[in-house]
């Protein structure tokens, strides 16, 4: 019942997509698409509030075991309500310019900050980690600085060449690369498939083992 | 269904504080580089608070929603009740006891998409990539051969051999006298990890540049 | 040991003050651009010819799988876009899987539309957010209408629009211009609708970050159009004649980009020359 049940219910979906997909079978390609793929979508919207719920059970359990920096929970709850709140009561919800106002002046640009903080760390760990101890170290360096300079005006403006060679660099050396690692992925990917469909992998099965 | 109304004027009253609130937060976490302070760990928890529950929101106005009052309600499809219990069972997962009912909604989801993953979605591009890595060896152009593009071609191939193999892990091609291919392999790809690093770097710059332009354009109005 | 040279002196250096020194560096040329002359790439020149070559009233799907986080490279590239379709008077419906995707969509287009005379419901159409990008696709593949509940972005009926009009499954749709900072993205396009043979033309926008492995897809043949990062958006910007923030901030890029090359010189100098020292001081003590 904990596992086989599961099992066959893996089984019997993933069979369903390969059988519409390979054959010409009506019942099973209507099946397919207005049952399988429709329950898939519905069931995937209702379980997208576990990753909230969980974080602020967790936030939760830091206030109430007044944890390192607990205050700040207040803040992550308090602004979780707020929005959560304005968003499924208001009017329109989401097209609400209520809703629209705190989303499109708070949640996009911290979003958008919070991001830029990379640039930064970048160019410090650039000045501090970024070394060229080997051969192939070197290479890395320079093809990364042939592609920097090669992708903006100013590089174009001190030799023509530079957007040349960054595009045979991207073109014909990192396509290359790329697709060699794209084939192996892709047959990588195909075998887990297959013992994911047979029950030979289970790691998503080990939930309250 | 209709909801909660807030007057017109509550809202167009905040409107002209919405910049300087785009503007408190970008300092706020952009203070995290002076050094660690509370006015970026509001922002910061902020942000995670206001973030997940937008997800949720979005997903629930979209998504939800519509599919509950047109699916089910108008369109009487009451089998899809069966697929949102099934949904929902994952909400078990916290709990230690019943944590295995999780499970099913879990199952069904990898089942589909092993399924998905083993028919012509991918296969078709495996398949074109395949086709197009063997790529003529002599290219021939109005003016005669192409040497340039040959030898391009010649390359590319070789390439992706070199970068395929140096990931054949059952059995060593790299013995011996062809030890340094396994070398050439990994230049090779040096050379693409660089190109990915310089390519990571102008994402960087520009979300640096965006939060720039919207201190400049919109706060500051300097252009 | 001396510890007083150059060299330590700027290994040791704060880091604020590089924070600084990059923002300045980028600062600089978004207030006065110097405004050098854009590479036009092939590539990109091509898109858009591709997209002129489709007729008019031809349907597009303008996957806006976007972020705030990715807004400073993808929202002149969806503005661009969104205007070049316009021009073109194909009809437009904009569909996304990232959860800020259709409302970052609605917020950034919407009044470009309006300024180009475009008509919601008429032109142009947002379906809003879905999560489980594949199984919608695929449902998409019989009917697009059941598929997003027959409700658009603000719960208006799909199916009264004449935006709609004869679009009921994906392959009524002409072509696919995807917005693509990671996944969901052009790949999840590929698999539903271009290895399904619903869509034979994807037009592959990535962040510079993603653009390393797009050009895989673009040599394949697998996508048919290949626009990247804030360069990409750049030129299409000046090709489609209206210069926006990305031409603006591609300046600052060349300085960023030239800041970070000055930062990996001078550390690795640094590097060399503080080793070479503590060798020599080695030696020194040693002899």
């Amino acid at each position: 019942m904990r596992r086989t049940v599961p099992l066959i219910l893996s089984f019997t979906a993933g069979i369903l997509m390969i059988l519409d997909s390979y054959f010409k079978i009506p019942i099973i390609n209507n099946f397919a698409t207005d049952y399988l793929m429709r329950s898939i979508s519905v069931s995937v919207a209702w379980a997208a509030g576990l990753g909230s719920l969980n974080l602020i059970r967790l936030h939760i359990r830091h206030i109430s075991s007044k944890r390192q920096n607990y205050q700040f929970s207040y803040v992550l709850i308090g602004v979780w309500l707020f929005m959560l709140t304005c968003g499924i009561f208001l009017q329109g919800n989401t097209a609400n310019p209520f809703y629209q106002f705190f989303y499109s002046n708070i949640q996009v640009n911290l979003s958008a900050a919070v991001y830029s903080l990379a640039s930064f760390y970048l160019a410090s760990s650039c000045y501090r980690a970024f070394r060229a101890r080997s051969v192939e170290s070197t290479v890395l360096l320079v093809s990364a600085a042939i592609v920097m300079i090669g992708s903006v005006p100013v590089g174009a403006a001190i030799w023509s060449g530079f957007p040349a060679i960054q595009g045979w660099l991207l073109k014909i050396v990192n396509d290359s690369v790329i697709r060699g690692w794209s084939i192996g992925l892709t047959l990588g990917g195909l075998s887990q498939s297959v013992r994911n469909l047979v029950g030979i992998e289970r790691g998503h099965l080990q939930a309250g083992e | 269904m209709q909801g909660v109304n807030v007057p017109a004027g509550i809202t167009a009253s905040l409107q002209p504080f919405g910049i300087y609130l785009g503007v408190i937060v970008t300092f706020g976490v952009w203070s995290m580089l002076y050094r660690e302070n509370p006015f970026y760990r509001i922002c910061e928890f902020a942000y995670v608070g206001s973030a997940s529950a937008h997800g949720l929101v979005t997903t629930f106005a979209n998504t939800i929603k519509p599919g509950v009052l047109t699916n089910i309600i108008q369109n009487g499809n009451y089998w899809e009740i069966i697929p949102i219990c099934l949904g929902c069972l994952i909400y078990f997962q916290p709990f230690r006891t019943k944590m295995w009912i999780a499970r099913y909604p879990m199952a069904y989801w990898v089942g589909y998409n092993a399924g998905y993953a083993l028919t012509m979605r991918t296969a078709m591009p495996l398949l074109t990539q395949i086709r197009q890595t063997m790529l003529p060896v002599i290219v021939r152009t109005a003016n005669g051969i192409s040497l340039v593009d040959s030898i391009n071609n010649i390359l590319f191939s070789l390439f992706v051999l070199f970068t395929m193999s140096y990931f054949l892990f059952s059995m060593n091609v790299y013995t011996g006298r062809y030890s340094f291919l396994l070398r050439v392999a990994r230049v090779i790809m040096m050379v693409a990890f660089g190109a990915g690093f310089g390519t990571g770097v102008g994402t960087r710059i520009s979300l640096l540049i965006g939060r720039l332009d919207f201190l400049f354009s919109e706060w500051l109005t300097l252009y | 040991m001396n510890n007083s040279t150059i060299w330590h002196r700027l290994a040791a250096i704060d880091s604020r003050i590089l924070y600084l020194a990059l923002l300045v560096m980028v600062a600089v040329p978004l207030l006065r651009p110097i405004g050098l002359p854009l590479v036009i790439l092939d590539e990109v020149r091509d898109t858009l010819a591709l997209i002129a070559s489709f007729p008019e009233g031809s349907v597009v799907w303008l996957a806006s799988e976007v972020a705030a986080t990715n807004a400073a490279e993808l929202r002149p590239m969806i503005t661009a876009f969104a205007r070049y379709l316009v021009m073109q008077n194909h009809r437009i419906i904009i569909g996304g899987f990232w959860t800020d995707g259709c409302n970052l969509a609605r917020i950034w287009l919407d009044p470009i539309f309006e300024e180009m005379g475009a008509v919601y419901g008429v032109n142009y159409v947002n379906l809003g957010y879905r999560p489980s990008s594949t199984s919608v696709l695929d449902e998409c593949r019989k009917d697009i209408i059941n598929a997003y509940s027959d409700r658009d972005i603000a719960g208006r009926k799909l199916s009264e629009m004449p935006v709609m009009a004869g679009v009921t499954k994906a392959s009524d749709i002409d072509y696919l211009v995807c917005m693509s900072p990671g996944t969901p993205g052009t790949s999840t396009y590929i698999s539903a609708w271009r290895a399904t043979g619903e869509v034979d033309v994807i037009i592959d926008c990535p962040t510079s970050g993603m653009y390393t492995t797009a050009g895989n897809n673009y040599q394949a043949g697998i996508t048919k159009g290949l626009v990247g990062g804030l360069n990409g958006s750049a030129q299409v910007e000046q090709l489609i004649g209206y210069p926006g923030k990305a031409i603006r901030g591609m300046d600052a890029q060349g300085t960023g980009h030239f800041a970070i090359l000055l930062y990996l010189i001078i550390g690795n100098i640094g590097y060399y020359q503080i080793r070479r020292m503590d060798r020599e001081a080695k030696e020194h003590a040693g002899g």
